[in-house]
């Protein structure tokens, strides 16, 4: 993957993650979940501060960033604070997973971008009842 | 050890390093399969010192929290994700299963654990031995010639990082 295509799935991923994050903002309760809603909201801002750094980014290297989808797929019962969290672990884990990518296709300052944002996704991870894995957004080192 | 971190498709070879300095992408020496492009030049692969000095930084933090475990029951059961996430990754760099190659030893850096502390005090001791394991993984992901090992140092700094925010939730909740 060169460093163009996997900023180009990180971009992906974020634009998912800002809408997804959109859809839980409006299905978490402010009033009866508290510190649900704020991670979400946390989340939500974090992902669109990325999503709108990306594409400057690419832009900057001369390349056309990738667009959103008109829609992403959001599981139909999300009537509780467990499945918000359940669809915010997938998110942060898929995102997890493409910050661990450009890591691998980016060197230098892109690259210590890039770690740092795995690190950050692996930590709100915890946010949605998620635990510590063994290597976050590498998960294929765990079965060694 | 390096046969096996090759076989691992960890380390890159002088080839791969030479194409991702060029802008072909760090990953695109090693992505192709992880071919020992470094043995066939006969030149070294910087990687491994890099994997080497990893190795020895990962066992001296292994070494401290296992000794502050054993030093004070509290604390053995809050060490342990720490020591079991400590010893998952000197196995993948190790891989001794497939190279022979010895395990890790702490180099001694970690200093003198004997002596009374408070259980708040030797945590605090490996909460910021963590923190610093956690800044050196990621600056070692950074140095990587190989960009695939880049990402799987990368991954056990986010690791660290995830444990250690989980312990301080562990703690806050504690002491809410």
């Amino acid at each position: 993957m060169t460093e163009i295509e996997a900023l180009q799935a990180v971009l992906a991923a974020e634009h998912a993650a800002v809408y997804v994050y959109g859809v839980l903002g409006g299905q978490a309760s402010q009033s009866a979940q508290p510190a649900l809603f704020s991670s979400v909201s946390d989340a939500y801002a974090t992902h669109r501060s990325r999503r709108d750094l990306l594409t400057g980014e690419i832009t900057d290297l001369g390349a056309h960033p990738v667009a959103a989808a008109a829609a992403y797929d959001v599981p139909d019962a999300l009537g509780g604070p467990a499945a918000i969290a359940r669809t915010a672990r997938r998110l942060e884990d898929g995102c997890a997973a493409a910050y661990a990518a450009l890591v691998e296709s980016t060197t230098a300052h892109r690259r210590r971008w890039a770690v740092g944002a795995l690190g950050d996704a692996a930590v709100r991870v915890l946010a949605f009842r998620g635990t510590p894995e063994t290597f976050p957004g590498a998960g294929e080192y765990t079965d060694h | 050890m390096t046969a096996g971190l090759t076989a691992l498709g960890v380390l890159a070879g002088t080839a791969a390093c030479d194409d991702h300095r060029s802008g072909g992408g760090a990953a695109s020496g090693v992505s192709s399969g992880g071919s020992p492009a470094g043995s066939s030049t006969g030149q070294a692969d910087p990687d491994v010192a890099l994997v080497e000095r990893v190795r020895t930084e990962l066992a001296d933090t292994l070494a401290l929290v296992t000794a502050t475990g054993a030093a004070d029951d509290s604390l053995r059961g809050r060490l342990r994700p720490f020591r079991e996430l400590h010893r998952a990754h000197v196995a993948v760099l190790t891989d001794a299963g497939e190279t022979g190659s010895p395990a890790a030893s702490p180099s001694g850096a970690t200093g003198d654990l004997s002596g009374a502390r408070s259980p708040a005090s030797a945590l605090h001791q490996v909460v910021r031995r963590e923190q610093l394991t956690r800044a050196r993984l990621a600056d070692a992901a950074v140095a990587a010639e190989s960009g695939t090992l880049a990402r799987l140092l990368a991954s056990m700094s986010a690791a660290v990082g995830q444990r250690l925010a989980a312990t301080a939730r562990t703690t806050e909740a504690g002491t809410s």
